[in-house]
């Protein structure tokens, strides 16, 4: 990523930090707070932000201590997302983010990024075994 | 547009209809701002007088009542604080949902109106009226729009005791509108049909005076909206979108009726920011500005949504809202900003003023003898629209034309001072400005014919059109910051008008004016086009990369620009290239360079013994050449699938890196010296075509004579003639005299001057006369031309270490055309022969070895003609 992409990049990351902390004091974004998050990721924040409503992100985690995340997007379509890094198998990712490089995450992996400021994520408890299969069937 | 006031009529009756007022009754009317967020809220109507008045208050939007804090308080209350100041300027400039306050007390009345947007984040593009006058006084003042139809008007109505107030604002909102209709009502005296009441408003559609103003498509309002879960983050955030969206149509709108310079003092919080860098991403443009407060210049993160109309160098002013957020790591303050607007530069729009001193000092009145200076350019009038034969294009030291008068002159009309230096100068200048697109793409797309182009020239291509083969004409490749590529074609008189850039532009960076777009090419359709891109493109990413073949000498472009570009641009070879030419309409092409010679191109060059190492189709060759022929001459030699029948020469061409020959065929179109100068001298051929072994020149191909010397082809390494021998080589020969062809042997005289054989006898003098020189011809060249057949040319000895040739059959016929030196070392000596020369002297003679070059060669028949590699002959 060149300077400037990560100057963008620590915005998005402090705007994150900026969610947590007005969420767990007040329990709501300010209008202000969403502005800048919708300057900043543009169009993917409205549907993420409806995700989040809808509750359909889910912590999906194991025993080893293995999380990956679950995103039902709005077309009812799961898709399995890591902690860490901006990838999905969206083809929102391969296209907006990747391939046009109109965005810095699509939908579903700033979702995650917003319930985890938020906490507002579901949780699920999986065998290894399961959140193997997981990762084996990511795409 | 006007704003007039009379005396208040009813409001007291809203909702009621016009019914029941008392339109003789003057009554005083007075709204109360009751310390609720003035900017959300709007005051329809009073009915009382009393201390209590009814208030009825309309709420915009759900969430503002969501945002009523302390903070919202304390911006209501910094705006009374800027109504305060801003009532003697008499002046508002923006309109959006309005406020109306309307108030009167026995011995003032105020009419306060509040132009606010229903944006709960913005407060920026509020701007409030308050005016005190005395009750039944008109009160007019100006309101700045364009639009006539844009104003608030309080005139006085048919009865002269009551006041009435017409909102006739373009973006007055229905709320407002709600407020006008019951204005209205008291005039009436009684019932009054909607529909004729609505052709009082005389509502209209209000017209754009921005047509010079663009701005991008919002989102589609027609579009079904996804509903969101009520109460919810996203349903917040897409109220709060279409808030923004609303508040972005209002400042577009005013910047569209409002001049585009910003206002001096408006009331608005903003900021003057300088771009010098632009780094586009994510939909988002990071750049790095310098803010302008003051004297002093702090430098400035800004981040704007995408938006193809900034540019590097442009002024902008920020608006309010914006928010800041500190960055931990470097704890740099970056700006996000959704609010601007881009200001001209100031030289556009305030140089064609040049007033050399303080005309308004009163004390130095009657000392200083003031010049006004009127910037007069022909180009900035109008006058003239060719900027070419501007005084200022033709003679750049001179800044304009100036007109001196004194300052009684000017005393008498500074109005006229002011018309002169802002309506003819700044008005023309600013549609005649010419805007300079360094992408080719935004270039395209902004469908301005005086809108320049920036761009590096790559390459400047000279070439013979088909019609014409002496006439040179010439087209220009370059590049802009983006890596689109775009060829130029030039006017005829190009050599004439833009001999620096066609002699020395390569590698510069110019700006290009006057030009159209002809098509598109593809590779498809210009292959050969895109075979010079794709070595110039090549040669970017070896200087890139740092890769260097030991045999190639490095290519460098270095400026800043072009590393930059090549940072980002140089995953893959452009697929397409604008052609262009010179436009009608914009007064003839310009080109101007804008860099000195800083960068200097230097040509990657392959050496003979290396071709066919690189997987290009275009190389650059520095060679010397040893021998040139016309392909008019050799043409018939060819079989009819031979390319080279089409082509116009042949060159045969060596360097010092290999003792061997390599040749060069020139195509139609190809700016080709004359063959004759070309023998001997080592030349530059760059952009060649390569294809197995064979090289070619084009229309796309350049010859550059050099100054090195010229490779001797003394050790020139060449083949005996064999059975395998190629149409066009050259080989070496060596036998005996076997034969004479008669009917080819004969001689003829010359010119001794010109070598033309145009001679002719005079009859009176009996001397020869040359018809070309139209001198006597008094010591004439005789010409000899002899065809021998030679035997035992198999027995070459000189067959080069490490070749091995196939012999040519013994039965085969090999004749040569002998060049007039070796027939002159054959025949015997002239003065003892004075009737020809007997075939027995000839025949049985050893030749050679001769430098042949093969025409015809089969098993039975082989075809010579001896040329002279030989730098001496």
């Amino acid at each position: 990523m060149n300077p400037a992409g990560r100057k963008v990049s620590e915005v998005a990351e402090q705007l994150l930090t900026e969610v947590n902390s007005v969420y767990s004091k007040t329990g709501k974004l300010s209008d202000e707070l969403l502005s800048a998050l919708n300057f900043v990721f543009q169009a993917p924040l409205l549907p993420a932000l409806d995700i989040i409503d809808n509750r359909n992100v889910t912590t999906i985690s194991c025993p080893s201590g293995r999380k990956v995340y679950q995103v039902i997007g709005t077309s009812g379509t799961p898709y399995i997302c890591l902690p860490s890094g901006f990838y999905c198998s969206c083809p929102a990712y391969r296209y907006s983010v990747l391939l046009k490089d109109d965005h810095l995450m699509c939908k579903h992996v700033l979702a995650i990024k917003l319930a985890e400021a938020m906490d507002l994520s579901k949780s699920q408890q999986v065998t290894d075994l399961e959140m193997t299969n997981l990762i084996k069937n990511l795409e | 547009m006007s704003f007039k006031r009379k005396r208040p009529g009813d409001w007291g009756t809203l909702g009621d209809g016009f019914e029941g007022l008392d339109v003789d009754k003057p009554q005083v009317k007075r709204q109360k701002d009751r310390g609720l967020p003035g900017a959300r809220r709007l005051y329809t109507s009073k009915n009382d007088v009393n201390d209590d008045p009814i208030e009825e208050i309309i709420s915009w939007t759900s969430s503002e009542e969501e945002n009523e804090d302390s903070r919202s308080q304390q911006r209501t209350a910094s705006r009374s604080k800027k109504v305060k100041v801003s009532s003697t300027e008499k002046r508002a400039s923006v309109r959006t949902k309005q406020e109306w306050k309307q108030s009167s007390c026995p011995e003032e009345e105020e009419v306060t109106v509040v132009c606010d947007s229903d944006d709960s984040t913005c407060n920026s593009s509020v701007d409030r009226l308050k005016m005190s006058e005395p009750v039944g006084e008109s009160i007019e003042f100006d309101i700045e729009c364009e639009d006539s139809r844009s104003s608030i008007l309080t005139q006085p109505s048919e009865s002269q005791n009551d006041t009435q107030v017409t909102c006739t604002s373009p973006c007055i909102s229905q709320a407002t509108s709600a407020s006008t209709s019951q204005s209205h009502s008291p005039d009436q005296g009684g019932k009054v049909k909607a529909s004729q009441w609505v052709k009082m408003l005389d509502l209209k559609t209000p017209t754009k005076n921005s047509q010079d103003v663009t701005f991008p498509e919002l989102e589609d309002s027609a579009k079904k909206k996804k509903k969101y879960k009520r109460g919810g983050l996203a349903d917040q955030l897409s109220s709060l979108k279409g808030r923004e969206r609303s508040h972005i149509s209002m400042v577009r709108h005013q910047q569209s009726t409002t001049p585009r310079t910003p206002q001096p003092d408006t009331g608005t919080k903003s900021l003057s920011l300088k771009i010098l860098r632009l780094e586009p991403l994510f939909s988002l443009q990071l750049a790095h500005c310098i803010q302008e407060e003051g004297e002093s210049l702090t430098e400035q993160l800004v981040l704007f949504l995408y938006d193809q109309s900034l540019q590097e160098g442009n002024s902008v002013q920020v608006f309010a809202p914006w928010q800041q957020i500190r960055l931990k790591h470097t704890s740099e303050l970056v700006l996000l900003c959704s609010n601007y607007c881009i200001t001209p530069p100031k030289d556009q729009t305030e140089t064609m003023t040049l007033c050399q001193t303080d005309t308004r000092s009163k004390d130095s009145r009657d000392v200083v003898k003031v010049i006004n200076g009127v910037w007069k350019c022909p180009c900035v009038s109008g006058l003239v629209f060719s900027p070419t034969t501007c005084p200022a294009h033709l003679n750049p030291g001179i800044p304009g034309l100036f007109s001196s008068k004194s300052e009684k002159d000017s005393e008498e009309g500074d109005d006229q001072l002011s018309a002169l230096a802002t309506i003819p100068a700044t008005q023309s200048a600013s549609v005649r400005t010419r805007l300079t697109k360094s992408s080719v793409l935004e270039w395209v797309d902004c469908h301005d014919p005086s809108t320049r182009l920036q761009g590096r020239v790559l390459r400047v291509f000279c070439f013979n059109t088909k019609g014409s083969p002496s006439e040179k004409r010439y087209s220009i490749l370059i590049e802009d910051s983006h890596g689109t590529m775009c060829q130029i074609f030039c006017p005829e008189d190009a050599e004439m008008r833009f001999p620096s850039v066609l002699q020395r532009g390569e590698g510069l960076i110019h700006v290009f004016g006057g030009i159209t777009v002809q098509c598109r090419a593809t590779r498809d359709r210009e292959p050969a086009l895109f075979s010079v891109i794709d070595r110039l493109w090549s040669d970017k990413c070896v200087s890139n990369t740092g890769s260097s073949t030991p045999s190639l000498e490095e290519s460098t472009a270095g400026s800043e620009e072009s590393n930059s570009i090549s940072q980002f641009h140089r995953t893959s070879a452009p697929a397409f290239c604008y052609v262009m030419k010179e436009a009608a309409s914009e007064g003839g092409m310009v080109i101007r360079p804008i860099e000195s010679d800083s960068s200097v191109v230097k040509e990657r060059i392959t050496r003979l013994a290396h071709l066919g190492r690189e997987d290009q189709e275009r190389v650059s060759v520095c060679c010397t050449v040893i021998l040139s022929l016309n392909m008019s001459e050799v043409k018939d030699s060819l079989p009819r699938s031979d390319v080279r029948r089409s082509h116009r020469s042949i060159l045969y061409v060596r360097d010092s890196s290999d003792p061997k020959y390599v040749t060069m065929t020139t195509i139609e179109g190809f700016c080709l010296p004359e063959l004759n100068e070309m023998r001997n001298k080592t030349w530059m051929f760059r952009d060649v075509t390569y294809h197995l072994g064979k090289m070619a020149c084009d229309k796309y191909s350049c010859v550059i004579l050099q100054n090195t010397e010229s490779v001797t082809s003394c050790d020139l390494d060449l083949l005996p003639i064999n059975a395998e021998s190629s149409v066009l080589d050259l080989y070496s020969v060596s036998g005996t005299v076997c034969g004479v062809d008669e009917n080819s042997a004969y001689s003829w005289e010359v010119c001794d001057r010109c070598q033309q054989e145009n001679l002719a006898q005079d009859t009176s003098s009996q001397q020869l006369v040359c018809l070309s020189c139209k001198e006597v011809v008094r010591k004439p060249q005789t010409r000899m031309k002899l065809v021998v057949f030679l035997s035992g040319t198999s027995k070459c000895d000189s067959t080069p270490v490490g070749h091995v040739t196939q012999p040519l059959p013994p039965e085969s016929k090999v004749s040569v055309e002998l060049l007039q030196s070796s027939i002159e070392e054959l025949l015997p000596d002239a003065s003892q022969t004075q009737e020809g020369y007997d075939m027995a002297c000839v025949l049985g003679q050893k030749m050679g070895p001769l430098t042949c070059v093969v025409l015809k060669c089969k098993p039975s028949e082989v075809v010579l003609k001896e040329v002279s590699v030989d730098p001496q002959k």
